[in-house]
């Protein structure tokens, strides 16, 4: 499924390309011919013919084409952001993506679907996070103003107050 | 549109080059026109070619020359990255001309073309790169004015307190640089035939890797030492050097090194050994629901012969109208015999196969959530796929038959719960906020559940 995910793209613009090629080379041959006095009939089969089974087709084959590319390029962007964060609230993400919540988890649904990245969401942080991000250590309270922060950090990460604003890692 | 027909940048500019030649080609063929005189002709021959070879080698070479320069771009960008090790969004923008958001985007593209290997860090919004926290420290607090700076820091380089300018770790001191290799003389082994010079020249290490004093010059040739006799081994070299590899001590084992920052330690909890993260389900697809599959492409099928039957009827019968005598009778009453029928069974059954799929395709946008959420309730299920929880009930139903997810219903029938190793899965009994012993909270690894009594998000932890 993935792969069919992978090279829809360019299946699509490679059929594209082909349909416009031959239409290229058929429709001068129809335009001259119809010039002709002897071989109109046969100008106007050409043309009839390649227009809409050559040109139209090609164009909307290249069409769907760059369809596919942005939609496939939009989920690699998705799968390139979750692995980069390896935990990230939905929202924030969303805004990054400039997609609605309900969008981007619908799209990180398919992602995972298609296999371009494996993690799962969790319900009440409204996190999605990947293998790597499962393993953090958590931020009871803070060791600056005692606050209680809910956070969980993960190796190499930063965790911040909510409260006064400090800074944190995990300890080892 | 980058990247036309998924190729790379030196097969855009293989095709452009070669449709130039084609057009270089069609241009000499029309030229020999030129020179019998038939300018209509010639002029034919090179417009066809403009629109067969030109245009396509030009749009070739504008892509290829576009991917190169993006390619470049993302090189420079995590050539930067790796040499800075752990860079803000910020500078990296500030570098390279870009917004913020723009400079996180290339950073994923880089990532995702295999450029560079790092993480995002959503305190401080920094980038690292993979293996670069061996090398860096946080430090929490200034050791000199005492303000809180949070910031990290090379353990290789001098760092700087934002508020009294002073390096904040006192007694810092940024480890001497490896001493460079000075030439020595490398006798031959015994034992390996000499042929040419009795000895060769190399490179050795400086002397304090032999235990030897340094006085910051080379091993020998300036004072206080001198060279040693003919024959005899450099000094502080071991008895037998052998060439090349072999002079290489191996590095040491690669570790993962402490930070010792002055980081808080944030963990209430006792450290334990982890067992490895659960690795996310294989997606199965038994026999049943293979059937299932092929059901709406079956049907598909007989709607469409149908369909296609009734039309040729319908073709045939429209042809009879205007052939014969009573051909008009003829349709008329075929129309309810022969053409009607399969057309409209023909479409009830496509439109069926239609619906199937559209259920089927509900049914596996259920199994990911399942297996991305690993439990959730009928109701949020409902809510994220927009329908009724009664259908949501019945597809759930659908999948433990196909036996597509493992898991089970709970008790009051409100959730759905996949099935998971049992170190997977922690009950609480007490918040760690606000104290409440009365909790019943199982939290899957990786995940949290939320305090029904104060908010609080508890989140999954070893050895609680």
């Amino acid at each position: 499924m993935a792969f069919l995910f992978d090279i829809k793209d360019t299946t699509y613009k490679w059929l594209g390309i082909f349909s416009l090629i031959w239409a290229f080379i058929f429709i001068p041959i129809g335009i001259e011919f119809i010039g002709t006095t002897d071989k109109r009939d046969s100008g106007m089969i050409y043309l009839g013919l390649c227009l809409p089974l050559f040109l139209v087709v090609g164009i909307l084959f290249i069409y769907f084409g760059l369809q596919a590319e942005r939609e496939k390029r939009e989920f690699e962007k998705l799968a390139g952001y979750l692995k980069a964060y390896r935990r990230i609230r939905i929202p924030a993400l969303a805004s990054k993506m400039r997609l609605s919540e309900y969008d981007t988890e619908r799209r990180i649904i398919r992602c995972v679907r298609l296999g371009l990245l494996t993690g799962y969401i969790d319900r009440a942080s409204d996190e999605f996070f990947n293998p790597q991000g499962m393993e953090g250590k958590v931020l009871i309270t803070c060791p600056n103003c005692g606050g209680s922060v809910e956070q969980m950090i993960i190796e190499g990460e930063t965790g911040k107050c909510p409260y006064c604003g400090s800074l944190m890692v995990q300890a080892k | 549109m980058g990247k036309i027909l998924g190729l790379g940048e030196v097969a855009h500019f293989g095709l452009a080059t070669l449709f130039f030649l084609l057009f270089g080609i069609g241009a000499l063929s029309g030229s020999l026109y030129i020179g019998q005189g038939d300018m209509a002709n010639a002029a034919n021959v090179i417009g066809a070619c403009a629109v067969i070879a030109l245009l396509p080698g030009v749009i070739f070479l504008y892509f290829g020359l576009k991917l190169a320069r993006e390619r470049s771009v993302l090189q420079d960008m995590s050539r930067f990255l790796m040499e800075k090790q752990r860079t803000s969004l910020d500078e990296v923008a500030a570098r390279f001309r870009w917004s913020p958001p723009d400079a996180e985007d290339k950073i994923v593209l880089a990532i995702n073309e295999g450029h560079l290997r790092g993480n995002f860090d959503r305190g401080t919004k920094q980038f690292f790169t993979e293996g670069s926290q061996q090398n860096m420290e946080f430090i929490a607090r200034c050791g000199i004015c005492g303000a809180g700076i949070g910031m990290w820091a090379s353990k290789m380089a001098p760092a700087k307190c934002q508020y009294c300018g002073a390096e904040p770790r006192p007694g810092f001191k940024p480890p001497a640089p490896p001493p460079a290799p000075v030439p020595v003389l490398i006798l031959a082994p015994p034992g390996m035939p000499v042929t040419g010079a009795p000895y060769q020249y190399g490179m050795a290490p400086a002397a304090q890797q032999y235990g030897m004093p340094s006085y910051g010059v080379p091993a020998y040739g300036v004072p206080p030492y001198s060279a040693p006799p003919y024959g005899a081994p450099p000094y502080g070299a071991p008895p037998y050097y052998p060439p090349a590899v072999a002079a290489v001590p191996p590095p040491p084992a690669a570790g993962p090194v402490q930070p010792t920052g002055q980081g808080s330690d944030i963990s209430p909890y006792p450290q334990e050994v982890s067992p490895p993260p659960p690795q996310p389900p294989k997606k199965k697809r038994t026999v049943k629901f293979l059937f299932f599959s092929m059901k709406s492409g079956a049907l598909k099928t007989i709607g469409f012969i149908l369909f296609s039957i009734g039309v040729m009827f319908l073709l045939a019968a429209i042809g009879a109208s205007f052939t014969f005598w009573g051909g008009q009778f003829f349709m008329i009453v075929c129309s309810g015999v022969l053409y009607l029928p399969p057309l409209l069974i023909g479409a009830a059954v496509i439109v069926r196969a239609y619906r199937e799929e559209k259920y089927k395709e509900q049914l596996l946008d259920i199994v990911d959530y399942i297996e991305t959420y690993r439990r959730i309730t009928f109701v949020m299920l409902a809510r994220k796929m927009s329908l009724p929880e009664d259908r949501v009930r019945k597809i759930v139903s659908d999948i433990l038959e196909f036996e597509l997810v493992e898991g089970y219903i709970t008790q009051d029938n409100s959730e759905f719960i996949v099935a998971l190793r049992k170190e997977d899965v922690k009950t609480v009994r007490s918040c760690p906020y606000c104290k409440n012993p009365s909790l019943n909270l199982q939290i899957i690894r990786g995940g949290s559940e939320k305090c029904p009594y104060c908010s609080g998000v508890i989140y999954f932890q070893e050895g609680s």
